[in-house]
């Protein structure tokens, strides 16, 4: 795999890396062997290893295979290089986020604190690991001495290489430390350390994070991430208001920067809810020009405005910023300053670079800004000036580091020429923020209080002393600093001797650092004392006055009692954390997802911002003004961004936008009678000894139902039910995450049926990860009720499914409730969705072909499948494709057949003989068709009982397969043949059928086949309601075996039409035929029976319909089947044209549906017009002749469809 | 005797009924009955609820109830279900506790049989005197401590309920701000001039 491209520039480094072995799996690179001189060359390894990743900005793909690498100890961060097999060194920039966490985490904390050690290896084991966990604090666990175990190895190998590492005591301790003694926790490891990694170590391998942590990576990608006191990053607290400012809230956060930070403490940055910074509290910001603080009230007549820019924050006098807009132009600035002041946007000089007065454009490096910290000041990464370097230069003097790539998101921190650095700190002189002074506190009369204020001066002064052995080492941004002399400016008088002492012996400013430590903390200790005194003196204070309040209705209670009490409860709560408490709550996999935290970094100040720069941009935009300016106003990725914190906020707020659908635990359920039709629907395709497993089972209702209905069908099934909660019905269940079970738990796939209701989360990605887990157990059938985010099983990437239905309609409405909850009425809370979600079936593919032959029997598919039921079949295989497109075919073909019936009926005292009303009969069908299905629809399955029925029609009970295939392939497996030999072919084509039957692997059908007809009929007669389903599939299935044979054998089809009347007679009265009672009008009559069945399909109301029918059915039934006989036909002919006409395109187009109405038009005139006729008409002869040959099949089942009577009469008799 | 046996039975039924009942703590006032049925129901068959009555403090404190499942096991894995979960009951911002009734939760429980009861008063000469005044005076300072405790706790609950709802509020206006962009097409028309597509991120 070696790249061959060797003239190719060779990247210097590389983003997004990660690496992998030959199989492409992740792999550490620590397994590679490291090399300590550059001028060493690995040995030959055994291990191919090769980076990936991108370089120069994501415009070079990486693929290299490497053989080494290096840990760099020159920058302030560890820098990691490996080496290619070019004999090249190349830098590794930033992993790849899932890499990382997977697979480098440890390493890449074992090599941090190697750096860490390597730069100070006095450190004491507490500073190490405070630096490490800073390091480390994007990522929930936090590093322990456990990530170290396992690297060892590593850690001997640079003790031993390394003259440094090898001196340090730490890490030797380290090393022969035993497991389980921890050098890293220090002893004052505070509990609000903890309490900032929500998740515990525990919980990490089923937590999401993954998908959480890239949007909030983007998220701070826009704003300045770094302190706006010190410039440097770490822990920050944003400022909610418009500056969008961040801050080291503590000295400990700052600590690395020497930052003086808000001076917080811990404590108080906890109870911090909405943090603002003084300037936004009152309203008064700073110039950014001339650094003045203003009011920039806008109601109270402001005297500084802000950028509109929305990434900004910098606010200015008009004056400021006019003159620095049209510098040399007073005339025009002062224009503009009136119309800054009279309170229009504008946009500061800090977005277009000072060189070119180009705009900003973060995709292009060159084009990236250089900002200024300081002043308004930008250039082009193209245009800074040679003496704002990225790293001191030694030769000449006078140039340091005044620049920093990392540190800002796509953007270069620069202190421009202007601000001269401080040697000690690497920034300017940190007096540029000004908090407007406002006495707040001097209401407080407390003199405690300002003996707390005293305290906390000292103590920050103490605090800038103290640092600085520490930063001047320390100091990410500073790399090594050579200690001059010079004192910081604004270091206090005997800081100047400690300074001396600490270059004069290390020894002595360790000493001294730790009096100093102890100092501060002293001083911590004591002003944490104070404010306690001071607290509770208020709170002397304030009790009487709120028990005064309370005491109307809370009764009064003695201070001491009271004191005694709270000084309990803080015992109490003082001796369990946070942490403790979650640890004990479960967080099942259905919860973890939820919207934890609502991300701290959407301030108030951003969201506000970022709209106004919307709304400024567009408004720049229709001015007329160029694209490029409105995006200086408010970059494209800030839209973006707005629109993932909406979709953040939305999902936080969805039970306070929605209204409070508050329930205990947020579970809904699907209520039983819409599982009732699901269980109708799904029994058909459940086997004997399946085990039904419900992953979510909520109630538990489902499977209780699949059991009575697969218990009355005899089938013996196994289920099992999951949930982490405890249902009411304990039904087989079992408390478990699903997320946790395990394959070898539950039988193979081939036995197991997975369902149903899986939590949706937000954008169905909970439903994503129970349906995933699902697959990992490879069900042959996945029932599934899940919104339409769902990633749909068939593009998924390892196994897809098929999809056999899915039904959008039957779970709209209120088909879900939400457990546990009542309403105003004490009834129990209904629910729906807005929109629906789908109930779907989903097949394993080498399932498919078996579940969809059964879907098309009972007559599951729905609308949408008919429209392309040739894509989906594509997958079957060959020889069935043309059997399932059959079977579809019957089942629409019978549907319509139906219609076109009923149509008739409803016609049939009139004359049928106007072609006219025919054409409009045609048009209601049309519509009629319409409504009936979505009826259907609506209807469901509460009867599918009756869906039997239709089964009967489609001639193929559930496992019989085989059965309905001799019927149908008549046709499929001779379609070529002409009508007139049709004849003949039954016998062998019946033959051909009995080959399908087995090809599907269904022995019963010929079981059945050989049966006998009187038995079966016989069955068929009894009229037991409960029976009914399974009698009419023995008689449908006796239908289309019977016809099979009945074509071969003349006196069957007598016995078989005895049978029919028979049937036929308890519907219809008795006196279903007329007096041409022959075998067309008998099987005529038949249909007509079949169809009302099919009509009874839709409902039980059908049912009643379909007696209603049949009763009047017996005059029905007379005019019809003399009207078939008769005047039928005549007037098909004449509508077979029109409707041929009518319907050709469509026909061509997909829709079966409709031959068995042009079938039945066809052949009553003669069967080679059927055959002819159409296929000239579409002038699609092979289609057509496969059309018709499709929907010729119906035809010998004999009496199944309407039309067919005459067909099947007109050819029989040849 | 019969009478005797007739208690003692009566005794070990209220016994029993003691095992299935699950105590549930700080309920909020807008619970019913109805509601704790509706909301334990999903775990179990609830026979009955009954609140208790607050006759200790004369303030709006929340309320607790004795609710009786079908059976001792329904109400311990009830108050595991709870205890593992927080649990809400009437959308209240806190959880609801659960705990395994105790014999003297009930109001009308009956009298242990054999055990009889005598009322009398006590002389300053009396030895026991000085027991009975002790008595007397610990279960005033436990009513303080009571007191205490409650009015703190309720303190605290008010103190979280404010944080919860100035936490919601500014989320709420933040989405409100976002939406009116959202809503008037200002961010989808630049989008447009931007040439980007917001519907795809």
């Amino acid at each position: 795999m070696e790249s061959s491209d060797d003239e190719e520039i060779m990247p210097q480094s590389v983003t997004k890396y990660y690496f992998m072995d030959e199989e492409e799996l992740p792999i550490s690179f620590a397994v590679l062997p490291v090399l300590f001189d550059v001028a060493e060359r690995p040995g030959a390894s055994q291990m191919k290893v090769f980076l990936r990743g991108t370089a120069d900005e994501g415009h070079q793909q990486v693929y290299k295979q490497v053989t080494a690498w290096k840990l760099g100890f020159q920058d302030d961060r560890p820098n990691v290089m490996v080496l290619l097999t070019e004999n090249k060194w190349i830098n590794l920039l930033k992993p790849r986020k899932t890499y990382y966490e997977d697979t480098i985490r440890t390493t890449m904390i074992t090599l941090e604190m190697l750096h860490y050690l390597k730069k100070k290896p006095e450190s004491s084991a507490k500073n190490l690991w405070d630096h490490l966990r800073r390091v480390f604090s994007m990522f929930e666990v936090r590093p322990s001495e456990d990530d170290l175990r396992d690297h060892l190895s590593l850690i001997k190998l640079f003790t031993e290489k390394d003259e440094t590492l090898g001196k340090c005591q730490l890490l030797l301790g380290f090393l022969t430390d035993k497991p389980g003694k921890k050098t890293g926790e220090d002893p004052r490891n505070d509990p609000d350390v903890k309490h900032s990694f929500i998740a515990a170590d525990d919980e990490l391998d089923e937590d999401t994070g993954d998908d959480n942590g890239d949007d909030s990576d983007e998220e701070s990608d826009l704003f300045d991430s770094v302190c706006a006191i010190c410039d440097n990053g770490g822990e920050l607290i944003c400022c909610e208001g418009s500056c969008m400012r961040s801050f080291h809230a503590t000295r400990d956060a700052g600590e690395d920067s020497d930052c003086k930070s808000l001076g917080y403490t811990r404590a108080q940055v906890e109870a911090i809810q909405n943090f603002m910074c003084k300037n936004c509290r009152y309203g008064q910001h700073q110039c950014f020009a001339c650094g003045k603080l203003g009011s920039s009230d806008k109601s109270a007549g402001a005297e500084v405005f802000r950028c509109v820019s929305a990434t900004c924050g910098h606010f200015y006098h008009p004056k400021c910023v006019a003159e620095l807009l049209f510098p040399g132009n007073p005339a025009e600035a002062s224009e503009y300053q009136k119309k800054i002041a009279a309170g229009e946007n504008f946009t500061c000089p800090v977005h277009k670079c000072i060189i070119c007065k180009g705009g900003e454009n973060k995709e292009d490096e060159e084009l990236q800004f250089a900002m200024c910290r300081r002043c308004p000041k930008s250039y082009h990464r193209k245009c800074l000036p040679r003496n704002i370097a990225f790293e001191d230069i030694e030769e000449e003097e006078d140039i340091i580091q005044r620049a920093w790539d990392d540190l800002l998101p796509n953007r270069i921190l620069i202190y421009c020429l202007k601000h001269t650095i401080d040697d000690d700190l690497g920034t300017p002189i940190r007096n540029h923020i000004i908090f407007p002074d406002i006495p707040e506190k001097k209401k407080v009369t407390n003199v405690q209080k300002n003996k707390v204020k005293l305290l906390a001066e000292k103590k920050r002064q103490v605090s800038d002393d103290l640092p600085g052995d520490h930063t001047s080492i320390k100091l990410t941004k500073v790399a090594e600093k050579s200690s001059s002399g010079e004192k910081s400016h604004f270091m206090i008088k005997n800081s100047k001797g400690i300074t001396e002492r600490v270059h004069d012996s290390q020894k002595k400013v360790k000493a001294l650092k730790k009096s100093l430590q102890m100092d501060s903390y002293k001083a911590d200790g004591a002003v944490i004392e104070d404010s306690k005194i001071a607290k509770k003196g208020k709170a002397r204070i304030v009790i009487p006055e709120s028990c005064g309040k309370i005491s109307s209705s809370f009764p009064v209670i003695d201070n001491e009692t009271e004191k005694k009490m709270s000084a309990l409860m803080e015992d109490a709560s003082s001796s369990l954390t946070l942490e403790d408490v979650s640890r004990k709550c479960m967080v099942p996999s259905t919860h973890a997802y939820s919207a934890r935290h609502i991300d701290k970094s959407i301030t108030q100040g951003k969201v506000e911002v970022s709209v106004e720069a919307i709304r400024a941009a567009l408004q720049k935009l229709e001015k007329g003004g160029s694209v490029e300016d409105a995006k200086a106003v408010c970059e494209p990725d800030i839209l973006k961004q707005i629109l993932k914190w909406n979709n953040k906020l939305k999902v936080y707020l969805a039970p306070f936008i929605h209204g409070v659908r508050y329930t205990s635990f947020g579970r809904h359920f699907t209520k039983v009678d819409k599982l009732k039709e699901i269980a109708d629907k799904l029994q058909w395709y459940v086997q004997n000894g399946d085990m039904m497993v419900d992953f979510c089972c909520g109630a538990n209702d489902f499977c209780l139902l699949m059991k009575e209905k697969l218990d009355a069908a005899g089938k013996k099934c196994h289920f099992k039910n999951f949930d982490v909660i405890k249902p009411k019905n304990d039904f087989n269940f079992e408390q478990r995450d699903w997320m946790k079970v395990q394959p070898k738990e539950l039988p193979t796939g081939s036995q197991l049926i997975m369902g149903l209701n899986p939590p949706f989360g937000v954008k169905g990605a909970l439903a994503d990860k129970f349906i995933d887990k699902a697959l990992t157990f490879k069900p042959k059938l996945l029932i599934l009720i899940v919104p339409d985010e769902t990633q749909r099983l068939d593009k998924k990437k390892k196994h897809p499914y098929d999809l056999i239905w899915e039904d959008n309609q039957s779970l709209s409405g209120k088909s879900f409730y939400l457990p546990g909850s009542v309403d105003v009425n004490d009834k129990q809370m209904e629910q729906w969705n807005l929109k629906p979600p789908g109930l779907y079936l989903w097949s394993r593919p080498d399932w498919t072909m078996k579940h969809k032959a059964i879907a098309i029997k009972y007559g599951h598919l729905s609308a949408e499948q008919q429209v392309c039921p040739a894509e989906e079949e594509s997958q079957v295989g060959k020889p069935v494709e043309a059997i399932v497109e059959k079977e579809h075919e019957d089942g629409y073909e019978k549907k319509d057949a139906t219609i076109v019936d009923m149509e008739f009926r409803g016609e049939d005292n009139k004359s049928s003989q106007q072609s006219n009303k025919r054409k409009s009969i045609e048009n209601q069908k049309k519509k009629s068709k319409k409504r009936k299905k979505s009826k259907k629809r609506a209807e469901v399955s509460e009867e599918q009982k009756l869906d039997g029925f239709v089964d009967m029609n489609s001639s193929s009970p559930p496992k019989n397969r085989g059965t309905r295939n001799p019927s149908d392939s008549y046709l499929t497996s001779e379609p070529i043949k002409t009508p007139v030999e049709q004849g003949n072919h039954h016998r062998s084509n019946s033959g051909s059928g009995v080959e399908f039957g087995t090809l599907s692997g269904s022995g019963r059908s010929t079981a059945f086949r050989n049966e006998d007809f009187d038995e079966l009929a016989t069955k068929y007669m009894i009229p037991s309601n409960t029976e009914i389903l399974y009698n009419s599939n023995f008689n449908n299935w006796s239908n289309g075996g019977m016809s099979s044979q009945e074509y071969g054998i003349r006196n069957s089809e007598e016995r078989y039409s005895g049978y029919m009347r028979e049937n036929s007679i308890e519907p219809f009265g008795g006196s279903p035929y007329a007096g041409d009672a022959n075998a067309y009008g008998r099987s005529l009559e038949g249909d007509l029976r079949m169809e009302q069945r099919l009509f009874g399909i839709q409902g039980q109301d059908d049912f009643s319909e379909w007696n209603r029918f049949s009763l009047g059915g017996s005059d029905l039934g007379l005019a019809q089947t003399g009207f078939a006989s008769s005047s039928y036909g005549p007037s098909s002919q004449n509508a077979q044209i029109s409707t041929m006409q009518r319907y050709a395109p469509r026909l061509d187009e997909t829709n079966y549906g409709r031959h068995g109405n042009l079938g039945p038009g066809a052949p009553l005139h003669s069967r080679s017009d059927m055959y002819d006729m159409p296929g000239v008409r579409r002038e699609m002869p092979p289609n057509s002749l496969s059309f018709a040959s499709m929907s010729y099949p119906p035809i010998p089942p004999s009496g199944l469809y309407p039309p067919r009577p005459p067909s099947s009469g007109g050819w029989l008799p040849d | 005797m019969s009478t005797n046996m007739e208690a003692r039975k009566a005794y070990a039924e209220f016994e029993e009924k003691v095992k299935r009942t699950v105590f549930l703590d700080n309920l909020s006032h807008k619970v019913t009955p109805a509601v704790i049925k509706m909301a334990l129901g999903q775990f179990a068959n609830v026979v009955n609820v009954e609140f208790i009555p607050n006759y200790t403090i004369p303030y709006d404190i929340p309320q607790c109830a004795l609710v009786e499942m079908e059976n001792q096991e329904k109400a311990n894995g009830i108050i595991t279900e709870m205890t593992n979960f927080p649990f809400m009951i009437g959308g209240m911002p806190r959880p609801v506790r659960a705990r395994p009734a105790k014999a003297e939760m009930f109001s009308d429980r009956p009298a242990p049989p054999d055990r009889k009861i005598e009322v009398r008063w006590v002389d300053p000469s009396d030895p026991d005197f000085e027991v009975a005044k002790k008595l007397k005076e610990m279960v005033q300072r436990h009513k303080a401590e009571t007191l205490a405790l409650v009015k703190l706790q309720l303190d605290e609950e008010e103190k979280l309920a404010k944080q919860q709802s100035e936490m919601l509020k500014s989320n709420v206006k933040k989405y409100e701000m976002i939406e009116t962009i959202m809503q008037d097409k200002t961010a989808s028309s630049l989008a447009r001039h931007y040439g980007i597509n917001l519907a795809d991120e």
